[in-house]
């Protein structure tokens, strides 16, 4: 039957095309991101650690009581204040804490559950994975919700050890201890092609809270309401409540940025994330 | 006697009456369930109805944690603009859909689209989702030239393909059952075809094709995941295609996580106002439903008024629009293929670069994560949510279709509860079980909690499903134990139960994909984990639930797309288990033989020829020239005749006298002359011509057992696959 014939032709056709349309489309999703300078000064580690770049932020971990942890969790979080640890930190693009000392509890095992900000997430992946080496009988999860999700979790009780992005608020701290373990910077990033090289804080602050758009920046990309980076960012800069107008997308990671920035070509978006993720 | 014997006691509580009363209490089980989610979720948003107001907080537009404002108002009008939306979109594609799968799809083709209903069905949110984020919104923010794709027009679109294969399903169900005698009605009033389709058969379909579109408005108002990448995060009116907006659903899963104190009960505020409108939703589907004669109701149907005479009503140009629709329906289903085609590639192309061995098996832990875990977790919570769902499911079913009188008001109730359970959107069953089990039980967020959620989940399909394989098994069959002494019990169990395994083997698969396909209910009772689970108390990630942590958290994106492959590879693989069951059973109830057996006989008279027949076979063989005849005859000419001749030895010693005998041998031979090939037919006296009227019309009774053959090829084809 010559339409049966045809319809099938047209429908392989239609297929293949689909297919190859797939493969081509999911090559060009990569670009590149670039960190802009703030103020005039760039975004470097040492730019943070001698005050200079201005948008830095304390990592901290908090627990409900250190003496309410278990031991395993006890000497992970003594593991974390560590030269070992903290050589660590600095190697990957953070600001080290002093070092304490600390001697491996060998008889501690069990399970630790850690949760929280996804801008410490990767770091304390890294620290548990060098734990893991040094001390073999314990487990650690580790989530990454956010540092709102993660403080409330060690507030129920739900995890042992919560990492946050940004500083507690009081009310927070009535209820948990918390320890700074490294600073990190926040820095902000645009599409490689843009030809921006440096924003104000005045540019920024009114980008984020009316919109108002400046040297072919549209829009700014933010983080989900419970980041702690989005809080540091907020308190930062000194918004009150972040613009939710077209193009003032939030997402909820890290990675989730930086692909948004890579992939947005025309470069009209910025976005903020963790220095140390660059 | 029996009664003497037993105390007062002993009449009461009996076997029998004993266990009616706890198929009793499984088929009220999905009553509690649902009061006890709702009066679950209700206790929990007081606080936040106090503290707001309970019109403020519905009628409010301004939505924020920090000030403690909290107003659903512009939620509640973003669900309904995009539901509508969608329905619209998807319900008209799926109906042009499911018309071209009936009627004019290719009959060798109509397998392979069934399977591509069934596969998009299968697919997750997620993988939606993120197809629609990383594929469609930049092509949208190209095309249209804004600032960000998200919002009204992308989540429309990516809502309606998911929506679609529920909507066309039940259509095509509908448009299969409505009578043949309407399209050769029409037919035979002079119609064409796709006149008679699109004027005859598709609004004798309208209701269900209405209650398709109430279940399509259903899944869409309860759809979380997709929607939560492809909105935007902005509280807002949906004044435009592309502006952020929120939904009921992705207001919950946005916020969850880091919400304290009042901000969390007005979540789940949020998520009782999404479960009242599903229960508003599922009471217009029962009434619609309880109005269910093909010939339409009276809230639909248009009735000619009086006064209408031919020059008032407009006649349209034969034939012309239909045959533009039946054009549309080719044309939409290609379509449909080419997205679900692309959606699969794209996934795959992605992916299957990081299916390393060591990514699928190996051992896991946070600097490596691998999905062996996700197997293992997978497995166990299938398990423990089908031994909690089975039992309750499968007394539910024995109740309804066993011991429920037909018309009890208790048996209404119980089934519309039953399909508001199967209605409740995940988001809630995920927030239920975090707060039942996980809080006020204590248990925490571990996999058995999960296997409970999942089992309240997946109960309504084992319901449906077993309930439907049971009133499949005749009534002879239960009347044949009973007429034996057996009591009602023993009847269910040894004779009726076994029948309808097929029908329960049917829904334990489809749970099953289910499962593996769930996220929103999953993230917040199992929790996520890269750890391989220790027991039934620790956390795991199931493989859904692994996909959305890594690509929420960003981590290794190609790796989540490896994961999504092994899904969908899982979820087709499923569908065709399904199909198979189902082929076998239709084959099985018709008497033809299916593939598997077919194979097996292939191979059997490979090996060993069959020997001559050695049991008397009344309806033995003729020459009557059927084609399995012929090529059974070929290959064993000798071994047929000899069977026929030594059962008429058989015969023919068995009588008395000559006389008798003779008279019998005579009848016999009479009657195989006029006997059709393969059993009687309906005529009384054979044409003389030899040419056999029954297997012309296509029909076939009797099967002779020794010679199987194909069923009826051409003809009118009395069924429309």
């Amino acid at each position: 039957m010559k339409a049966k014939r045809v319809a099938a032709v047209i429908l392989a056709a239609a297929c293949t095309a689909a297919i190859s349309a797939a493969v081509a489309l999911s090559g060009c999703a990569e670009g590149e991101i670039k960190a802009l300078k703030f103020n005039g000064v760039e975004a470097t580690v040492e730019n943070v650690e001698n005050g200079t770049y201005t948008l830095s932020r304390p990592f901290i971990i908090c627990y409900k009581s250190y003496d309410g942890l278990s031991a395993a969790a006890k000497d992970f979080v003594n593991y974390i204040f560590s030269s070992a640890a903290q050589d660590e930190v600095a190697a990957e693009g953070y600001i080290a804490v002093t070092a304490e000392e600390y001697t491996t509890d060998t008889t501690a095992s069990g399970t630790v559950k850690i949760s929280g900000s996804t801008s410490v997430g990767p770091l304390m992946q890294n620290l548990v994975g060098m734990y893991e080496s040094v001390n073999p009988g314990v487990r650690i999860t580790v989530n990454q919700n956010g540092s709102g999700s993660g403080i409330t979790e060690a507030t129920d009780g739900t995890v042992d050890i919560a990492m946050s992005s940004r500083e507690l608020t009081d009310t927070e701290l009535a209820s948990l201890e918390d320890k700074q373990l490294a600073t990190d910077g926040i820095a902000i990033i645009v599409n490689a092609n843009s030809d921006l090289e440096n924003v104000t804080s005045e540019q920024i602050k009114a980008l984020y809270e009316d919109g108002t758009a400046f040297e072919g920046i549209l829009a700014g990309i933010s983080r989900e309401e419970g980041s702690g980076t989005r809080s540091a960012f907020e308190e930062l800069i000194g918004i009150e409540k972040i613009y939710t107008g077209v193009g003032f997308d939030a997402y909820n990671s890290t990675n989730a940025v930086i692909s948004a920035i890579k992939s947005n070509s025309a470069a009209n978006k910025i976005g903020y994330i963790s220095l140390g993720s660059l | 006697m029996q009664r003497d014997h037993q105390g007062r006691l002993g009449r009461i509580f009996n076997k029998e009456s004993v266990a009616k009363g706890i198929f009793i209490f499984f088929a009220a089980f999905s009553i509690i369930a649902v009061l006890a989610i709702v009066i679950y979720i209700l206790a929990a948003s007081i606080p936040a109805f106090r503290e707001t107001g309970f019109f403020h907080f519905i009628f409010g537009a301004q939505w924020d944690a920090s000030t403690n404002t909290f107003g659903v108002f512009a939620m509640i009008v973003t669900t309904l603009v995009l539901t509508a939306c969608s329905v619209v979109l998807g319900g008209i594609l799926a109906v042009f859909m499911a018309v071209f799968i009936v009627y004019y799809c290719p009959k060798k083709l109509k397998g392979v689209f069934s399977q591509i209903i069934n596969l998009l069905a299968g697919i997750p949110s997620i993988i939606f989702g993120y197809f629609g984020l990383e594929l469609v919104k930049p092509a949208l923010e190209n095309m249209f030239g804004t600032l960000s794709g998200s919002g009204l027009l992308l989540s429309t679109l990516i809502l309606s393909i998911m929506i679609l294969p529920t909507i066309a399903s039940i259509t095509r169900n509908s448009l299969e059952s409505v009578p043949m005698h309407y399209y050769e009605g029409a037919l035979a009033l002079g119609c064409t075809k796709n006149q008679a389709v699109f004027r005859v058969m598709l609004p004798a379909a309208k209701n269900g094709i209405l209650a398709a579109m109430i279940l399509g408005i259903g899944r869409a108002v309860g759809e979380t995941m997709a929607v939560q990448f492809l909105l935007g995060g902005a509280v807002n009116y949906p004044s435009s295609w592309f502006i952020p907006l929120r939904s009921l659903t992705s207001n919950i899963v946005m916020e969850f996580g880091y919400a304290t104190g009042t901000h969390r009960s007005a979540l789940i505020a949020t998520g009782f106002i999404l479960l009242i409108f599903i229960l508003i939703i599922n009471l217009i589907l029962w009434v619609v439903k309880r109005n269910n004669a093909v010939s339409g109701n009276s809230f639909f149907s248009r009735k000619v008024k009086e006064g209408h005479t031919a020059e008032n009503m407009q006649f349209r140009k034969a034939g012309s629009v239909q045959d533009v629709l039946a054009v549309i329906s080719w044309i939409v289903s290609i379509l449909v293929t080419v997205v679900l085609v692309g959606l699969v590639a794209y996934v795959f192309v992605r992916g299957v670069p990081y299916l390393t061995t060591d990514f699928v098996f190996g051992n896991s832990s946070y600097s490596n994560i691998t999905m062996a875990p996700a197997f293992a977790s997978t497995a166990l919570v299938i398990v423990v949510a089908l031994v909690f769902a089975l039992p309750f499911g499968i007394g539910a079913a024995i109740f309804l279709n066993e011991y429920a009188r037909k018309g009890s008001w208790f048996v209404k109730v119980v089934r519309l509860f039953i399909d508001t359970l199967a209605g409740v959107p995940s988001i809630i069953f995920g927030l239920f079980g975090y707060l039942f089990f996980g809080v006020y039980c204590g248990m925490g967020v571990n996999i058995f909690n999960g296997g409970l959620t999942m089992a309240l989940m997946i109960l309504p399909t084992i319901i449906r499903s077993t309930e439907q394989s049971l009133s499949e098994v005749p009534d002879s069959m239960r009347e044949a134990s009973y007429a034996l002494g057996a009591g009602k019990l023993r009847t269910v169990f040894t004779v009726v139960l076994p029948q309808a395994i097929a029908g329960i083997i049917t829904s334990v698969i489809l749970s099953i994909g289910r499962i593996i396909g769930e996220t929103a209910a999953l993230i917040y009772t199992v929790g996520m984990s890269a750890y391989m689970p220790t027991g039934l108390f620790s956390s795991g990630s199931t493989l859904a639930v692994l996909m959305y942590s890594m690509i929420s958290e960003g981590l290794e994106v190609g790796k989540s797309y490896a994961v999504g492959t092994v899904l969908i590879i899982f979820v087709f693989l499923l569908n065709l288990i399904v199909s198979l069951i189902e082929h076998i059973l239709e084959n099985r109830r018709a008497g033809k033989k299916n593939i598997f057996k077919r194979i097996k006989i292939w191979f059997q008279n490979k090996k060993n020829p069959p020997a001559e027949e050695e049991y008397f076979n009344p309806m033995a063989h003729t020459d009557k020239g059927d084609k399995e005849d012929t090529d059974a005859d070929a290959e064993h000419p000798a071994s047929s005749e000899a069977g026929a001749d030594s059962a008429d030895t058989a015969v023919a010693d068995a009588f008395a006298t000559d006389a008798a005998r003779d008279a019998v041998m005579e009848w016999k031979a009479k009657k195989a002359a006029q006997t059709p090939p393969g059993g009687f037919a309906f005529v009384k006296d054979a044409p003389e011509d030899g040419s056999d009227p029954a297997a012309e019309r296509g029909y076939t009774f009797f099967k002779d057992a020794a010679n199987d053959e194909t069923g009826p090829e051409e003809g009118l084809g009395r069924t429309m696959t």
